[in-house]
C-alpha cells in the first residue's frame, strides 16, 4: 500500500462501527430532546442507521478493503467484516423484533435501541480484535449493554433477578479473562494476537499455560460452555424475550468469533489446550442437550439448547488444533472456520426465528414461555405453527434446513481433522435433540388446545417481517447453501 | 444432434409446479375469500391443474428432443432453474459436490411424462372431487408441491438431490395422508406412514454415504464421464480401486432398503394401505401412480450397481415375489373398495421388483407406466363409486351400480380387464413380460414362474369380486336412504376403515339422495385413462417394443432373458386370468343377493380365510412389539419422570434420558454464589488440565 | 533494575486476586461482592503493571488505564442494577434472588 495509512485510512475501516455510535447518540438526544413522545421514531431510525452500517460492511466485505488497524490492534480481515454482517444482520432482526414488543408493555424507553447498536458495535470489536486489550474492550461494551437490556423490565421481578445475575457472575468471568490476558502478556511480552502466533512456542511457561486456561473460561462464560453455563437458562428466561432473542444470536456470533481469533493463534500450542476444549465441547454437547430435555419453559428449552449449540461449535475449535498438521489438517482447520461462521449464520436466523415466533404470539396480550402455551397452535395459527415447526426442525438439525448444512459442515470437519471421538458424540447427543425439539413440534400439531382460540395475534409488522425473515434465510440457506458459501469462504 | 435442443426449458419442469405451490400458499386461500366459494376455487384449482399440464406441455418438448439426438447415449445434463442451460453448484465443500441439475434422459424423461400427465388428469378430477372441501386451496398447495418434489426425485443428476426430491414427496404424502387432520385417525396414518418410511430413508441415506465414500461422488453421470454410475459401468472407482460384487452388495441392499420403504414392499408395506385415509385423488396419484413407484425407478437408475451383484438381483426378486402374493392374498379378503386397491397396489409393486429382480429393469418401468394407468384409473372410478354413493366405502354395501353409473362403470370396466391381464390390454403385456423374464432368473426361474401366474390367478379373482359385489351383484343399499344419513360414522369396519373419505363431496350436495353420477370434471380422466388402459401396453408389445428400445440408455445390461417363450407365456398368463374370472364367476354368480362367498360364521371359524383378512398379523405384531411394550415400558418410566415426551418406541431411551436430566436440572440451584462456585471449580480444572497436558507435552 | 523484585507483585496480585475470588464465592451482600470483583480487577492492574515494568514496556501501564475505564463503567451500571433490585425487592441478600432455577 503506497504511503503509510493515515488515521483516515483507520477510521474508514471501522466505518460501520461509527454509523452505529452515530446512530445510537442521535437516538440518546434525539428521545430526551427532540421527537419525544414520537416512540416509533426510535426503532425506524435504529433500522436505518443499522442498514446503512450493513450496506458499508457489505462493501468493504466485497471490495475487500480490509487489513490491520489502528497499530495493528484491530484486524479488518475477511473474518471481521463477514462477522460483522452477521452481528448486524443480528441487529436488525432483534431491532424488528423489539418494536412492538417493547410498546405493548410498555417498556418503550428510549435507551433500549442505542444500547443494543452499541452491544452490537462492540461485539463486532471482539470479532475484529487483533490485540487481547480489544478483544476485552469489546466483550465488556457487549456484555455492559446486555447487563441493562436483561432488567430493561422494571418492574418484572425475574428481569432484575436475570439482570443481577448476568451481571455480577459476568463481571466475576471477565475479571479471569483480564488475568488471562496479563499471564498471557506476562509469557510472551504481547498481547497482539498475529505477534503471539510466533511466539507462544517458544514461551511455553507455567504462566502461559494457565493464561490460555483464563482465556478458555473468560470467552467459554460469554458462548455458555459447560460448566461456565448456569447463568443462561436463567437470563433467558427473565430477561424480556426480544432481549433474549438478541443475546442469544450476538453474544454467540461475538463469543464464537473471537474464540476462533485465539484459538487460531494458539495453534502452535494447540497440545496445551486441545484436550481441555475438547473435554468442554463434549460436556458441553452431552449436558446442554441432556438438561434441555426436562424443561417446559421454551426460553429455558432455548438457553439449553444454546448451550448445546455452543458445543457443535467447541468442536470446530477443537479441529481448529490440527491447522498446522499437514495438509489435512490445514483443510480441516479451513473448514471448520468457514463451518462455523456458516453455523453462526444459522444460528442467528433460526433462533431468532424461534423467539420471534413466541414475540408474535405474545401480542395476544399474556406472554408465551411455556410449551403448555404452544398445545394446539397448528388448530388456530397454522402459519405461525409452521414457522416455528421449520425452527425446530432447524435446531434439530433435520435437514434440508439450514440448521442441517451448518451442523453438516462441523461434523464434516472434525472427521477430516481427525476428531473422530467429537464427531461421533456430536451425532449422538443430535439424536438427543431430537427429543426436545420434536416435542414442541408434537405439542404444537398432534395436541388439541386446551382452551378455546384465544383472539388472534394483532398483527405486529416488525415480528412478523423478522420471523418472515429468518424463516426465508434458513430456508433458503438450506436449499442453497452455496449462496452463503460466497459469502463464508472468504474466510480462509 | 448431439445436444439435447431446448435445454434452457428443463428447468420448466419443475419449475411450474412449484410456482403453483408457491402461489396457492401464499395467495389460495386469500383468492378463494375474496373471489366468493364458487369462483374462487375453479380460479384456484384450474391454476393448478394447467400448470401440471404446462409441465407435462414442456415435458413433450424435451421427449421429442431427446427422440431427435443422436448418438448412443442420449442423456443431456440441464439446470433445474428455468432458462438456464448449465448446471448451477449447489453443495461444494471440499470434493462434496453435488448440482442443482438434472439428468435428462429417457428414463428421467418417461417418469416426467407418466408424473405430470396422470398427475395433471388426476388434478383435473380432483377439482370437481374436493369442491365442497373448506381446505381446498390448502389441498392443491400440497398437490403441487407433490408433483414438485416427485420432478426433482426423477430429474435429479445426483442421489443427494434425488433424496431431497424423495424426502419431499414423503413429506407431502404425510401431509395428504392427514389431509383431514381433525379426524385422529388419518393423523395416526399419516404417522404410521412418516414413521415406516423413515426405516427405510436409514437404508437409503447409509446407502449415498457408502457410494460416497467408494466412489467419492454423488453424481450419476457427467458429460465426461466421471459420475459413479459411469464408473460402475467401467468396474473402477476414480482413484483406481476395483468396483466388486461386495462392494455392490452393501450399496445394492442399503439402497433396496430404502426403495422397500417408499415401495411398500414386505414388511415395510404396512404403510401404504392405510395411506387410503387421504383424498382419493391423492391414494390415485401418490399411492399407487407415482410416488410408490419411487423405489423402482431409483433401483433402475441404480442398475449399474444392481446388476453387479447376483444377490442383490436375487434379495430384489424374491422380496417382489413374496410382497406379490402376500398381498394379494389380503386383498382376497378387504370388503374396503379402497383397501382392495391399495393391497392390489402392493402386489403389483411386488411384480415390478421382481422385474428389476430378474435383471429386466426396462420390463420393472413398463409395468410401471401400465399400472400407472391402470390403477390410477381404478382409484379415480373407486373414488366416483363413493362419490355416487355419498361416502360409503364398504363393498357389502354396494351393488346393481352398473346400470345406474354407467361411465363409472364401463371406464372400470377397462380398468378391470387390464389389470387382471387379458390380451390384449395394458396390463397383459407388462406383466407377461416380467413373468417372462422371471422364468429365466437362474435354474429355479419356473418355480418362481409359477408363484407369479397364481399372483396372476389371485389378481383376476380379487379384481373380479370387487367388479361383482360394486357393480354386478343385487344392490344391497337403500337408495332412498343414501345421503341422509352423517359423516359415514356407521359404516366402519372396526380395525381398518376410516370411512370418512370424499365427507367433502357429500357437503357439496346435503340435500340430494341417491346415486348420481359424478361431474365432467371427474369423468374426462376416467374417460382418457380408461383409453390409456386399453391400448397403452402396445408400446411395448414384444413384436415391436418401442419403449424398451426407448428406455435402452438409461438401463444397464444385464444377464435377463426370457425363460419361456412369448406364445407360451401368453398363453398360460390367459390362461391364469381366465381361472380367476371363472372361478369368481363360478362363485360370485351363485350368490347374486348377498354378494358374499362365505357367512359370518364361516368366516371365523377359517384360518385361510381368518390369515389374510387379518393381515397376516403383520400391522398386529408391528403393533404389539412397538406400540404395546414400548408403551408400557415408557409409561412406566414417564410416571417417574412426570413428562410428556413423543410416545411410542423411543420413549423408553426418552424416559431415561429424561430422568438424567431431571437429576442434573436440580444442579441450577438458582443461586449466584452456587454458579459461580461451579464456575470456579472449571477454572480450576481447566488450568490443572492444561498445566498437566502441558507437562506431558514437555516431558516427552 | 533496582527495588522489588517482579516476582513479588506477581505472587502479591495472585494472593489479591485469590482473596477477590473467595469474597464473590461467601459474600451475600452484592455490593461487596461487587467490591471483591473490583479487588479481582485491580489485582491484574497490578500484574500489568509488574509486567510492564518488568518488560519496560509502556503497553502494559497503558492497559491499567483500560481497565480502570472498564470498571468505572462497570460500576455505574452494577450499582445502578444494584438500586433496581432493592427497589423491586426490598433486600440485596442476593441468596433471595432465586425465583428462577432449574
Amino acid at each position: 500500500m503506497p504511503g503509510s495509512p493515515t488515521i483516515w485510512d483507520d477510521l474508514t475501516l471501522i466505518l460501520p462501527l461509527i454509523v452505529l455510535w452515530i446512530t445510537s447518540f442521535v437516538l440518546l438526544l434525539g428521545d430526551v430532546v427532540v421527537w419525544k413522545k414520537n416512540r416509533d421514531l426510535n426503532p425506524i431510525l435504529a433500522i436505518v442507521g443499522t442498514l446503512i452500517a450493513l450496506g458499508i460492511a457489505v462493501y468493504q466485505t466485497i471490495s475487500l478493503t480490509g487489513d490491520k488497524a489502528f497499530a495493528r490492534s484491530l484486524n479488518m480481515d475477511a473474518l471481521a467484516q463477514v462477522s460483522m454482517i452477521a452481528l448486524l444482520v443480528t441487529g436488525l432482526l432483534a431491532i424488528l423484533l423489539a418494536w412492538t414488543y417493547l410498546k405493548n408493555r410498555g417498556l418503550e424507553r428510549g435507551e433500549y435501541y442505542p444500547l443494543m447498536l452499541l452491544s452490537v458495535s462492540g461485539a463486532a470489536l471482539m470479532g475484529a480484535a487483533n490485540d487481547l486489550i480489544v478483544l476485552f474492550i469489546g466483550l465488556e461494551i457487549l456484555s455492559f449493554a446486555l447487563y441493562v437490556m436483561a432488567g430493561f423490565s422494571r418492574s418484572d421481578i425475574r428481569s432484575e433477578e436475570a439482570s443481577i445475575k448476568y451481571f455480577l457472575l459476568g463481571a466475576f468471568a471477565s475479571a479471569f479473562l483480564l488475568y488471562g490476558i496479563a499471564l498471557v502478556y506476562g509469557a510472551t511480552q504481547t498481547t497482539q494476537l498475529s505477534e503471539l502466533a510466533s511466539r507462544v512456542h517458544s514461551a511455553q511457561t507455567p504462566m502461559l499455560v494457565a493464561g490460555i486456561g483464563l482465556l478458555i473460561v473468560g470467552l467459554g462464560f460469554k458462548a455458555a460452555v459447560i460448566p461456565f453455563h448456569q447463568w443462561t437458562p436463567d437470563v433467558y428466561e427473565g430477561a424480556p424475550t426480544s432481549v433474549t432473542a438478541y443475546m442469544a444470536g450476538a453474544a454467540k456470533i461475538a463469543a464464537f468469533v473471537a474464540m476462533l481469533r485465539v484459538f487460531d493463534s494458539l495453534a502452535p500450542v494447540s497440545s496445551v489446550w486441545l484436550g481441555a476444549i475438547q473435554a468442554l465441547a463434549v460436556l458441553t454437547m452431552v449436558f446442554g442437550n441432556l438438561l434441555a430435555i426436562a424443561q417446559t419453559n421454551v426460553k429455558r428449552m432455548l438457553a439449553y439448547s444454546s448451550i448445546a449449540h455452543a458445543g457443535y461449535l467447541m468442536v470446530a475449535i477443537a479441529t481448529l488444533a490440527h491447522r498446522l498438521d499437514g495438509p489435512r489438517g490445514a483443510q480441516a482447520g479451513e473448514l471448520a472456520m468457514t463451518g462455523s461462521l456458516f453455523y453462526l449464520f444459522a444460528y442467528t436466523f433460526m433462533t431468532l426465528g424461534a423467539f420471534g415466533v413466541l414475540i408474535y404470539l405474545s401480542n395476544r396480550g399474556k406472554d408465551y414461555q411455556q410449551i403448555e402455551d404452544l398445545r394446539g397452535l397448528v388448530r388456530h395459527d397454522p402459519r405461525t405453527a409452521y414457522a416455528m415447526l421449520f425452527f425446530m426442525l432447524s435446531l434439530g438439525g433435520i435437514p434440508p434446513t439450514m440448521g442441517f448444512m451448518g451442523k453438516w459442515q462441523i461434523f464434516y470437519a472434525a472427521l477430516s481433522g481427525g476428531e473422530i471421538m467429537l464427531a461421533i458424540v456430536m451425532a449422538l447427543t443430535s439424536v438427543m435433540a431430537a427429543f426436545y425439539y420434536l416435542k414442541i413440534v408434537y405439542v404444537m400439531c398432534f395436541e388439541e388446545p386446551r382452551e378455546a382460540a384465544p383472539a388472534p395475534a394483532q398483527f405486529s409488522f416488525g415480528a412478523s417481517l423478522s420471523v418472515l425473515l429468518s424463516a426465508a434465510a434458513t430456508i433458503l440457506f438450506g436449499i442453497m447453501p452455496g449462496l452463503l458459501y460466497t459469502l463464508t469462504g472468504l474466510v480462509r | 444432434m448431439h445436444e439435447l435442443p431446448s435445454a434452457n426449458l428443463v428447468g420448466l419442469i419443475t419449475g411450474l409446479p412449484l410456482l403453483g405451490f408457491l402461489f396457492h400458499a401464499f395467495f389460495g386461500k386469500l383468492i378463494i375469500t375474496r373471489m366468493g366459494n364458487a369462483v374462487g376455487k375453479r380460479v384456484v384449482g384450474g391454476l393448478a391443474t394447467a400448470l401440471v399440464f404446462a409441465s407435462f406441455g414442456v415435458s413433450l418438448i424435451i421427449f421429442s428432443g431427446l427422440l431427435s439426438m443422436e448418438g448412443e447415449h442420449k442423456r443431456a445434463f440441464a439446470s433445474l432453474i428455468p432458462f438456464l442451460s448449465k448446471p448451477v453448484a449447489w453443495i461444494d465443500i471440499a470434493g462434496f459436490k453435488a448440482n442443482f441439475g438434472a439428468l435428462v434422459d429417457p428414463l428421467s424423461i418417461l417418469m416426467c411424462l407418466i408424473v405430470t400427465g396422470i398427475g395433471g388428469l388426476i388434478h383435473l378430477y380432483a377439482t370437481g372431487y374436493m369442491a365442497a372441501d373448506k381446505d381446498y386451496a390448502r389441498f392443491f398447495t400440497y398437490m403441487n408441491l407433490f408433483i414438485f418434489f416427485m420432478l426433482v426425485l426423477v430429474l435429479a443428476d445426483n442421489i443427494l438431490l434425488m433424496f431431497v426430491g424423495w424426502e419431499g414427496v414423503g413429506l407431502c404424502s404425510y401431509l395428504l395422508i392427514s389431509f383431514w387432520y381433525e379426524d385422529t385417525e388419518n393423523s395416526k396414518a399419516g404417522n404410521k406412514a412418516f414413521i415406516v418410511n423413515r426405516v427405510g430413508d436409514v437404508g437409503y441415506a447409509l446407502g449415498i454415504m457408502a457410494i460416497f465414500a467408494f466412489f467419492g461422488t454423488l453424481t450419476f453421470y457427467t458429460a465426461d464421464g466421471k459420475g459413479f454410475l459411469d464408473a460402475a459401468i467401467a468396474g473402477k472407482a476414480a482413484n483406481g480401486a476395483d468396483f466388486t460384487a461386495e462392494i455392490a452388495l452393501v450399496i445394492g441392499l442399503l439402497l433396496f432398503v430404502g426403495a422397500c420403504g417408499k415401495s411398500a414392499q414386505f414388511p415395510l408395506h404396512v404403510w401404504l394401505p392405510d395411506a387410503m385415509a387421504g383424498p382419493t385423488p391423492v391414494s390415485a396419484l401418490i399411492h399407487a401412480a407415482t410416488m410408490v413407484t419411487a423405489g423402482v425407478v431409483m433401483l433402475t437408475r441404480m442398475s449399474p450397481i444392481i446388476v453387479k451383484s447376483e444377490t442383490v438381483l436375487l434379495v430384489v426378486a424374491v422380496v417382489g415375489l413374496f410382497t406379490a402374493i402376500f398381498a394379494a392374498t389380503i386383498a382376497l379378503t378387504q370388503n374396503d373398495i379402497k383397501k382392495v386397491l391399495a393391497y392390489s397396489t402392493v402386489s403389483q409393486l411386488g411384480y415390478m421388483f421382481l422385474g428389476c429382480g430378474a435383471g429386466a429393469f426396462g420390463a420393472g418401468m413398463f409395468h410401471v407406466t401400465t399400472h400407472a394407468f391402470f390403477k390410477a384409473l381404478l382409484f379415480l372410478g373407486a373414488g366416483s363409486v363413493i362419490h355416487a354413493l355419498h361416502h360409503e366405502q364398504d363393498m357389502r354395501r354396494m351393488g346393481g351400480l352398473s346400470k345406474k353409473i354407467k361411465v363409472t362403470y364401463l371406464t372400470m370396466l377397462a380398468g378391470w380387464v387390464a389389470i387382471c391381464g387379458i390380451p390384449p390390454f395394458a396390463g397383459f403385456w407388462s406383466k407377461d413380460e416380467i413373468l417372462g423374464y422371471a422364468a429365466g432368473i437362474h435354474s429355479f426361474g419356473m418355480l418362481i414362474y409359477a408363484v407369479g401366474l397364481i399372483t396372476a390367478a389371485l389378481t383376476a379373482f380379487y379384481m373380479s369380486r370387487l367388479m361383482w359385489k360394486t357393480f354386478w351383484s343385487d344392490q344391497r343399499f337403500d337408495e332412498a336412504a343414501l345421503g341422509a344419513h352423517g359423516h359415514g360414522g356407521d359404516s366402519h369396519d372396526a380395525l381398518h376403515d376410516h370411512g370418512n373419505d370424499a365427507h367433502s363431496v357429500h357437503d357439496a350436495q346435503p340435500h340430494s339422495s341417491g346415486v348420481k353420477e359424478s361431474p365432467p370434471s371427474m369423468l374426462v380422466p376416467l374417460v382418457i385413462l380408461a383409453a390409456l388402459s386399453v391400448v397403452g401396453g402396445f408400446i411395448g408389445t414384444p413384436f415391436n417394443n418401442f419403449f424398451e428400445h426407448f428406455l435402452e440408455p438409461s438401463i444397464a445390461r444385464s444377464e435377463a432373458h426370457h425363460g419361456v417363450s412369448f406364445l407360451t407365456g401368453a398363453a398360460l398368463g390367459t390362461i391364469a386370468a381366465a381361472i380367476g374370472i371363472a372361478l369368481a364367476y363360478t362363485l360370485y354368480a351363485k350368490r347374486r343377493a348377498t354378494g358374499e362367498l362365505l357367512t359370518e360364521a364361516q368366516k371365523a371359524g377359517n384360518l385361510l380365510y381368518q390369515a389374510p383378512a387379518n393381515l397376516w398379523y403383520v400391522d398386529r405384531f408391528f403393533y404389539d412389539l412397538f406400540v404395546i411394550r414400548g408403551g408400557n415400558i415408557a409409561v412406566a418410566l414417564w410416571r417417574v419422570v412426570d413428562q410428556n415426551i413423543i410416545d411410542g418406541l423411543v420413549n423408553a431411551v426418552a424416559g431415561i434420558t429424561g430422568l438424567f436430566s431431571e437429576l442434573f436440572r436440580r444442579l441450577q440451584t438458582g443461586y449466584i454464589r452456587a454458579y459461580a462456585l461451579s464456575m470456579l471449580t472449571g477454572v480450576v480444572l481447566v488450568v490443572i488440565a492444561l498445566l498437566w497436558s502441558a507437562m506431558r507435552t514437555m516431558g516427552k | 533494575m533496582l527495588g522489588v523484585p517482579t516476582e513479588y507483585f506477581l505472587v502479591l496480585s495472585g494472593i489479591l486476586f485469590t482473596i477477590g475470588v473467595i469474597g464473590v464465592l461467601i459474600k451475600r451482600n452484592p455490593i461487596v461482592i461487587f467490591m471483591c470483583i473490583e479487588l479481582m480487577l485491580n489485582a491484574v492492574n497490578l500484574t500489568f503493571i509488574a509486567l510492564g515494568r518488568h518488560f519496560v514496556h509502556v503497553n502494559g501501564q497503558m492497559y491499567v488505564i483500560f481497565v480502570m475505564a472498564v470498571a468505572a463503567a462497570e460500576v455505574a451500571i452494577g450499582l445502578g442494577i444494584i438500586v433496581a433490585l432493592f427497589r423491586s425487592k426490598e433486600t440485596i441478600n442476593i441468596d433471595e434472588v432465586n425465583l428462577m432455577k432449574y
